[in-house]
């Protein structure tokens, strides 16, 4: 008879998805990205942004949270009402689903560090889910029957037709190069942290153009300016979120926030190296270091805190980006993304074919 | 193919939507109802009213001085505009002439509530199409003007400068020393967002070709100030028909009327930017020059019967105050038509063909100022009381009110 060891095979992963890297970890992650972002967007405007809530305003966004959930609900009397709440229900799981792919910590992390949900095909699976996100926001605007939010229903419509094909140009660039679709296997191929040597630097140089593309495109994904469209406050007050209140808005957030830490996760796994920081510089005292932190309960805390730089690294980029730029009108944003960014990204792809077929066997790079 | 078939063309049903009475578009309760296909503005409807507080009534039952202040209170942007304006026009009708200095500093204040003015719509036009930053910046930088203007009246706000026959306030040395100095800052940072205005393709794309007003509908609908400049009409009372110290302006040749033949929006921000600078420099000539003597003339309390019409180009445009006189110390009766509402009919052509997304700027565009508009409510002031009654109700007390008291003046 099998003994089952209650410790290592119940506990441990219960906990493992609960807690550290799971649930309760990205949901820190969500909100002190969001309370990055916003300090940062107020000190670039000369505002002091949050203040008065923890240090520096830290626990603002919790505060936020906290105070929408004890807020009144309201349902239109026109609305779907059952599908009208179940929409940011479903959206809080799907982003939570989403950031389980991220490869942040293992317990196990010599054959390369793998997410709590990691196998072959995963990428599609992301893929898929973000563009159901995009999907659950047109149906958030339209089964809450206000003029407002089926306009802006409308808008994120034509918003994620003109920016999912560079996202997902951007994303499957790193599979090409790797010759794999999943996001852990991916990573560890790229570094060589799971056995084997790596690819060599010369790739890297091929990530450059689908790593701005990413950026961009997620900027457009997670409807910040420029691409703020769909929740343009001046003009269709919030969009497709303008009827919801109480918990529904609570949530609603909560999921953005969500995506805020999955889409930076992503950059930070596929384009800047996941969570190996000093062991991908080619000295061998950095390599031990690597073995170290590989073999010893240390390492989760170096791999989290690693991967907490670099997400921030990229929440940076995008707070920057928000302070720079004018709100688009959506004609511009369809003609934007369909006359230079997808050109772009396929443009890319055709290069990376030549480059990896013709040019790396002629200079000799492995 | 199913070439017997006839071609279908699918429209969009209509929706209408309303922006209004309350929308963070607007700062000020209006409405507006849009007819839209899609994202198309088929129809656009202007319905005013929300903010109708009975001035012009109450006028009539005030001295000059108390009107003064009473008139301030129409629009918290443009108080120096009406208080100036009013007290110029009971000048006119006392047919009394005030010191030149008094007349500097009337201008001076009106000039720098311009720049106030003007800063704070390039703020609400850059945070209407989603450009915070830009707006963050050019608040931060009125807080300059709007501290010279505390430094020069007290208040930040509702001046109270002008008196019936003069200015309140002198301008001291050191006034002028930080003043000029406050001049120099402003114009550099002007000069920063004429260029932000210019050059940020994101905002320019919002604002280019956005909104037609042609020359020719823009003189049909009597559009004034710079929605009117931006269209290449040349009103503009400082230039065409100018009072106080704007005819030493004028005359000292170096200030020539701004005009755009543009016709859309970035031609009325842009007369605006440029207007703004010009405003820095026609403060700094107006300090430079500033004559010695008195600040003010006594005016009897009681005015002349007399009629006059003053005239004074507001930051918005054209305001005029007409007022009545009667002998005794109130006047018979005071009228004033503020520039946004020359402008509602032009703004509903604007927004005719254009899409939603540009309905908030070119609503801006025109820099609508409700309270200067709906002037006109309800005050109870025999048994000090305050109530709220519909509109409805409120038009059969002023038929019933009209027709107890047919009107004074012939």
């Amino acid at each position: 008879m099998m003994q089952i060891n209650l410790l290592t095979e119940l506990v441990f992963p219960a906990l493992w998805i609960l807690f550290f890297p799971g649930i309760f970890f990205i949901t820190f992650l969500a909100l002190l990205w969001e309370w990055m972002d916003r300090k940062v967007y107020a000190r670039l405007q000369n505002r002091m942004g949050p203040l008065h809530t923890g240090w520096r305003g830290i626990l603002q966004p919790l505060a936020d949270f906290l105070k929408l959930v004890g807020k009144e609900d309201l349902t239109p009397k026109r609305a779907d009402k059952r599908s009208f709440a179940a929409v940011p229900v479903i959206m809080l799981i799907l982003s939570i689903l989403l950031c389980m792919f991220l490869p942040i910590v293992d317990l196990n992390p010599a054959p390369g560090v793998q997410g709590i949900l990691s196998f072959e095909g995963d990428l599609l699976i992301v893929l898929f889910i973000s563009t159901l996100m995009a999907i659950l926001i047109v149906l958030g605007g339209y089964f809450s029957s206000s003029p407002y939010a089926q306009t802006g229903a409308a808008r994120t419509g034509m918003l994620l037709i003109s920016f999912e094909i560079p996202l997902i140009i951007a994303l499957i660039t790193p599979a090409i190069l790797t010759g794999s679709l999943s996001i852990s296997t991916i990573m560890n191929t790229m570094l060589g942290t799971g056995g084997g040597s790596g690819l060599s630097l010369a790739y890297g140089w091929l990530l450059i153009i689908p790593f701005i593309v990413y950026i961009i495109s997620l900027q457009a994904e997670l409807e910040r300016i420029p691409f703020d469209v769909s929740h343009a406050e001046t003009e269709i007050v919030h969009g497709w979120q303008v009827e919801y209140s109480g918990k529904k808005l609570a949530m609603i957030h909560m999921a953005e926030d969500i995506l805020l830490v999955f889409g930076a996760g992503m950059a930070t796994t596929l384009f800047l190296g996941g969570p190996f920081l000093l062991e991908l510089i080619p000295l061998p005292i950095f390599q031990e270091f690597g073995l170290f932190m590989a073999s010893n309960w240390f390492g989760a805390l170096y791999y989290t805190l690693v991967f907490m730089f670099k997400s921030a690294l990229v929440i940076l980029v995008l707070a920057n980006m928000r302070t720079l730029f004018a709100r688009w009108r959506i004609d511009q944003i369809v003609r934007a993304g369909w006359k230079v960014m997808v050109p772009i990204a396929l443009f890319n792809m055709l290069l990376i074919q030549i480059v990896l077929n013709l040019v790396f066997p002629a200079i000799g790079v492995v | 193919m199913t070439s017997s078939e006839k071609r279908k063309v699918i429209t969009p049903p209509r929706v209408s939507i309303p922006i209004g009475p309350q929308h963070p578009a607007l700062k000020e309760p209006g409405m507006f109802k849009l007819t839209v296909e899609g994202e198309r503005i088929i129809d656009a409807e202007v319905n005013i009213g929300y903010n109708h507080r009975g001035i012009e009534k109450l006028a009539e039952q005030k001295t000059f001085t108390q009107i003064l202040y009473l008139v301030e209170r129409i629009c918290g942007i443009c108080s120096a505009t009406h208080n100036g304006n009013f007290a110029q026009a009971s000048e006119f009708a006392a047919e009394v002439d005030i010191p030149d200095r008094a007349k500097f500093i009337r201008t001076l204040t009106w000039e720098l509530e311009r720049i106030h003015s003007h800063i704070l719509w390039l703020g609400v036009a850059f945070h209407e199409v989603g450009f915070d930053t830009a707006f963050m910046y050019t608040w931060r930088d009125r807080e300059v003007v709007m501290d010279m203007l505390e430094d020069l009246s007290g208040n930040r706000v509702n001046y109270a400068m002008n008196t019936v026959g003069g200015v309140r306030r002198d301008v001291s040395d050191d006034l002028k020393q930080r003043h000029l100095k406050g001049l120099d800052h402003l114009e550099e940072r002007m000069e920063y967002y004429r260029d932000t205005a210019i050059y940020e393709k994101t905002f320019w794309d919002r604002i280019n070709g956005v909104g037609m007003l042609p020359t020719s509908v823009a003189k049909s609908t009597s559009a004034v100030g710079p929605t009117a400049r931006g269209s290449n009409v040349p009103v503009d009372v400082r230039f065409n028909d100018p009072t106080m110290a704007y005819v030493n302006l004028r005359d000292s040749g170096e200030f020539d009327m701004i005009l755009s033949d543009r016709c859309d929006i970035a031609g009325r921000a842009v007369v605006r930017v440029l207007e703004t600078i010009q405003s820095i420099q026609m403060c700094r000539w107006l300090l430079n020059n500033l004559p010695d003597g008195p600040i003010r003339e006594r005016v009897r309390p009681r005015i002349q019967p007399n009629e006059v019409l003053a005239r004074y180009e507001a930051p918005r445009g054209e305001c005029i105050h007409y007022l009545i006189t009667n002998g005794t110390d109130k006047p018979d009766r005071l009228k004033i038509r503020a520039p946004t509402h020359a402008n509602w009919v032009s703004m509903a052509h604007t927004l005719r063909g254009g899409y939603i997304a540009d309905a908030p700027i070119t609503l801006a565009a025109i820099d609508p100022c409700f309270s200067c508009t709906d002037r006109v409510a309800i005050v109870d002031s025999k048994d000090e009381s305050m109530e709220l009654v519909t509109l409805d109700t409120l038009r059969v007390r002023a038929n019933k009110w009209y027709a107890e008291n047919p009107r004074r003046v012939a």
